[in-house]
């Protein structure tokens, strides 16, 4: 019986790990930051949209936005940071305002509208993310119901509205999300859309 | 044979022979007086048992094969196999899978998985019979058999000098194995390797998925026997190891390669010693599961995964059968300790106790009739205690009538997984977690039937039964605060299945007809907006389901057989319109129908089988993944021959 034990004992200690001898496609899924390349003029003023792929894919760290610049970073700590506006990770957006950092961005919800066509940011209506008030155990977030999901498939699908956000430096923006996976269906791999919106007609007049 | 229950420990006292050979013995002389363990834990001939049992025969075996396990039963057995991306699971009495103990020679099997023991893995070869016990059996077993025990039973050399041999080919995979042993005045050794593949196989050429994995498959077993006088001690280890491959997406457009390597090693030794009026068995189990889940992203790395999962089981017990008069009293000791290592699990590592005491009377005051009264204690580390009392009875009205009536409490302790699962699937968009303030499930099941026998030919079973269950655990749809669905293990109010089981053997000369129907009627009562119902049919059960197994055969070692197994519709949940609430879905009903051609050459100990499985392509890649229909041819030998025996 002794020599049975050891005999299968040898050959399960002999069967190597599958995580070791498995040959692994370990090709990383191309992120293009900015898929167009933002045209700043001169006088620094955005020309064209920024599309850029946000890799939100983290349980613990925050993807943090500059929606001036199109920058996509980290730092250690997002709250004490006056250097992005919006901030996603997994399916959650935040807002770079007091429940979360030390700037004072605002958003609002426009729906029903056409996104290509909306040209002029409203002077007021901006809110901000705010502490839990239906005891859901979640804040309320701007951002909180911008998807449909399907219990069948477990999608995610953005729904048929888009942001205006005040920045930090009280500059304006239209933004949607365009998908919130990425080619390779990697969830919370969130493809954002936004561009520039001024007060007036000519702003760099 | 006057009093036949206890005359059967009688008859085993006087010999040294073992009990399995006994039982061939018996069987080969009436097949009416099969010699069964697993109702009682103590031999005990079918006909006499008090509750219903299914004994599926090396003979059946080697009719309804090859192949594994889940298709046998499939075949003949009148049970529900239900086929999933978790592999092949049973069901009896409309019960789930966690709800039926599978055993090997008494030792549990292990590698359950959302309740599910993939029983395709466990090969055919070296089978001395398989006996399907329904019904609350947690008097004998203990947790998990509330609803029935399948108990598989290897076989033992009878030869001085054995060997067998058999290969299977067929455009979907290849199958070997190999047996050889002896027997001796000391006692016998039988020695066996099994080695299959199966290629994948994918039901919607739509997708990329695949709807059956490739498995790759080898097992071995050594099995000694050593007779001394009126002791025996039988030592038995087995090793299995078996890899399948898949390839799946999401409806977001991922698609992965998932790999699976499952090990499994169990070591057994047991002592039967005969006395005077009593039979003492000890044993000790030690069994080793291991599982590897790999998950890889095509052309990314966010979603690819690796997962280990451990499981070890060590248990002894102590069995002794006392014979007085008209009284076999049947009373133990058990033990198990369980280790579970995963991944996947909260907390990582999991363990828990489970002692207990049993204790059963069998009281024969006639011939005619047989009362069972038993209580089982088990304590649970994580649970406390838990008490599993049965009642039946057995009475033959006249030889061609048998009546049976049990009752019995039946209980399953929640496992790790359920408890402390944190399985996170965000590629396919959902996660499931275990739930700590987990109850156990309890049951009360009672079942009464009758054997009819109007000729020597014919034999009709019919059992109703019914069984109704409390804190039944499912994963149910909970708020989430993550992106992704988020399914929790809850104990529901409560389920019911009842129906009844009829089935008859026909058996003339050349001919054997086996037809068999089950009704069942499951539902379970939900508290959950999501389904705004109270009840609702319990998922995946059909309401009518019957197999009719045919088998003829010539004096000159032909055979044919033909089994056909059909499944009415089955309810499933799911959201067809998009209104964020589950539908009820009813799956297409399905017939598999398998036939087999056999020549036996008995000069040479050669046979060559030619068959085909699922003539009829049944099969969905939803709720019915079904390898497409595929033929194969076998050729088998055995030594020594028929004719040298």
């Amino acid at each position: 019986m002794k020599k049975q034990i050891v005999l299968f004992g040898l050959m399960t200690a002999c069967s190597p790990s599958l995580d070791k001898t498995y040959d692994w496609d370990n090709e990383e899924e191309e992120l293009e930051e900015l898929l167009d390349t933002a045209d700043l003029d001169d006088t620094g003023v955005l020309q064209t949209d920024f599309r850029v792929l946000v890799d939100a894919t983290s349980r613990e760290d925050w993807a943090l936005i500059d929606l001036e610049t199109g920058d996509v970073f980290g730092v250690e700590d997002p709250s004490g940071s006056s250097e992005w506006d919006i901030s996603v990770q997994r399916f959650i957006f935040k807002l770079n305002c007091p429940l979360n950092g030390p700037e004072d961005v605002g958003a609002l919800i426009v729906g029903g509208e056409s996104y290509e066509e909306y040209e002029i940011p409203p002077s007021e209506g901006y809110i901000q993310d705010m502490e839990d008030a239906d005891d859901d155990g979640v804040p309320e977030y701007v951002f909180n119901e911008w998807y449909d999901y399907d219990i069948s498939t477990h999608i995610l699908t953005p729904k048929n509205q888009f942001y205006v956000i005040r920045n930090r430096n009280d500059r304006f923006f239209k933004l949607y999300i365009e998908d919130y996976y990425s080619s390779a269906g990697t969830s919370a791999m969130i493809t954002l859309v936004w561009s520039e919106l001024f007060t007036t007609e000519t702003p760099s007049e | 044979m006057p009093f036949l229950l206890c005359s059967n420990l009688v008859v085993a006292q006087e010999t040294t022979e073992s009990d399995v050979e006994e039982s061939e013995e018996t069987s080969e002389a009436d097949p009416n007086e099969t010699i069964v363990v697993t109702g009682s834990r103590t031999e005990q001939l079918v006909e006499k048992s008090a509750v219903p049992i299914t004994v599926i025969t090396k003979e059946d075996i080697e009719a309804y094969g090859p192949g594994d396990i889940s298709l046998l039963l499939q075949q003949m057995s009148g049970i529900q196999i239900s086929n999933s991306v978790l592999g092949s699971s049973l069901q009896i009495q409309g019960l789930e899978p966690e709800h039926i103990l599978i055993l090997i020679d008494g030792q549990r099997v292990l590698g359950e998985k959302d309740g599910v023991i993939d029983i395709s893995r466990l090969s055919l070869n070296n089978i001395e019979r398989i006996e399907i016990v329904r019904g609350p059996s947690s008097v004998l077993y203990g947790s998990n058999a509330m609803g029935g025990v399948i108990n598989i039973i290897t076989s033992d050399v009878e030869e001085p000098l054995y060997g067998s041999s058999n290969l299977l080919y067929s455009p979907v995979g290849e199958q070997f194995d190999i047996s050889s042993g002896t027997k001796q005045q000391w006692g016998s050794v039988l020695v066996s390797f099994n080695a299959r593949n199966q290629d994948a196989f994918d039901l919607d050429p739509s997708d990329i998925d695949t709807n059956g994995p490739q498995t790759n498959q080898m097992n071995g077993d050594i099995k000694s026997t050593f007779v001394k006088g009126k002791h025996r001690l039988t030592t038995q280890a087995g090793y299995l190891r078996r890899d399948s491959q898949r390839v799946s997406s999401t409806a977001a457009g991922a698609i992965f390669d998932q790999m699976n390597r499952t090990e499994d090693l169990r070591t057994q030794l047991t002592s039967v010693t005969l006395l005077d009026a009593s039979k003492i068995t000890a044993n000790v189990q030690w069994s080793f599961y291991k599982d590897q889940f790999l998950f890889d992203q095509r052309n990314a790395t966010a979603e690819d995964k690796f997962q280990e999962t451990t499981q070890r089981l060590t248990s002894a017990g102590f069995q002794q059968d006392l014979v007085r008069e008209r009284h076999l009293l049947t009373y133990g000791l058990e033990s198990y300790f369980e280790v579970l290592t995963s991944d996947r699990l909260d907390n990582g590592t999991s363990d828990r106790l489970r002692p207990s005491i049993f204790i059963q009377e069998q009281w024969t005051p006639t011939e005619d009739v047989t009362f069972v009264v038993g209580n089982r204690l088990d304590y649970d580390s994580w649970f406390g205690y838990f008490n599993s009392p049965k009642i039946a009875l057995n009475y033959q009205a006249d030889p061609s009538f048998i009546v049976r009536a049990s009752s019995g409490l039946g209980y399953r302790a929640p496992a790790f997984k359920e408890m402390f699962l944190y399985w996170n699937n965000s590629g396919a968009g959902y996660m499931v977690t275990g739930n700590p303030d987990l109850q156990p499930e309890t049951m009360v099941g009672t079942n009464v039937g009758f054997t009819y026998i109007p000729t020597s030919f014919l034999t009709v079973n019919t059992n109703f039964f019914r069984n109704d269950l409390t804190n039944l655990i499912t994963a149910n749809i909970i708020e989430s605060e993550s992106d992704l669905m988020e399914f929790q293990y809850q104990n529901i109010l409560a389920a019911y299945t009842q129906g009844v089981e009829v089935d008859a053997k026909f058996d003339v000369y050349f001919v054997q007809l086996q037809p068999k129907y089950t009704f069942t009627d499951a539902w379970e009562k939900v508290e959950s907006d999501l389904f705004n119902k109270e009840e609702r049919a319990l998922v995946g059960r059909p309401r009518h389901a019957g197999s009719l197994s045919a088998l003829v055969r010539n004096n000159v070692g032909t055979q044919f057989v033909m089994a056909v197994n059909m499944v009415g519709h089955r309810a499933f949940f799911t959201d067809l319109n998009a209104d964020q609430v589950r539908d009820n879905v009813l799956s297409l009903p399905f017939t598999m129908m398998n036939f087999r051609i056999q020549q036996e050459i008995p000069r040479y100990g050669l046979n060559v089988v030619f068959g085909g499985n699922n003539l009829l392509d049944a099969g969905d890649p939803r709720f019915t993944p079904l390898q497409p229909r595929w033929f194969f041819l076998k050729l088998g030998g055995e030594f020594p021959t028929m004719e040298q025996r």
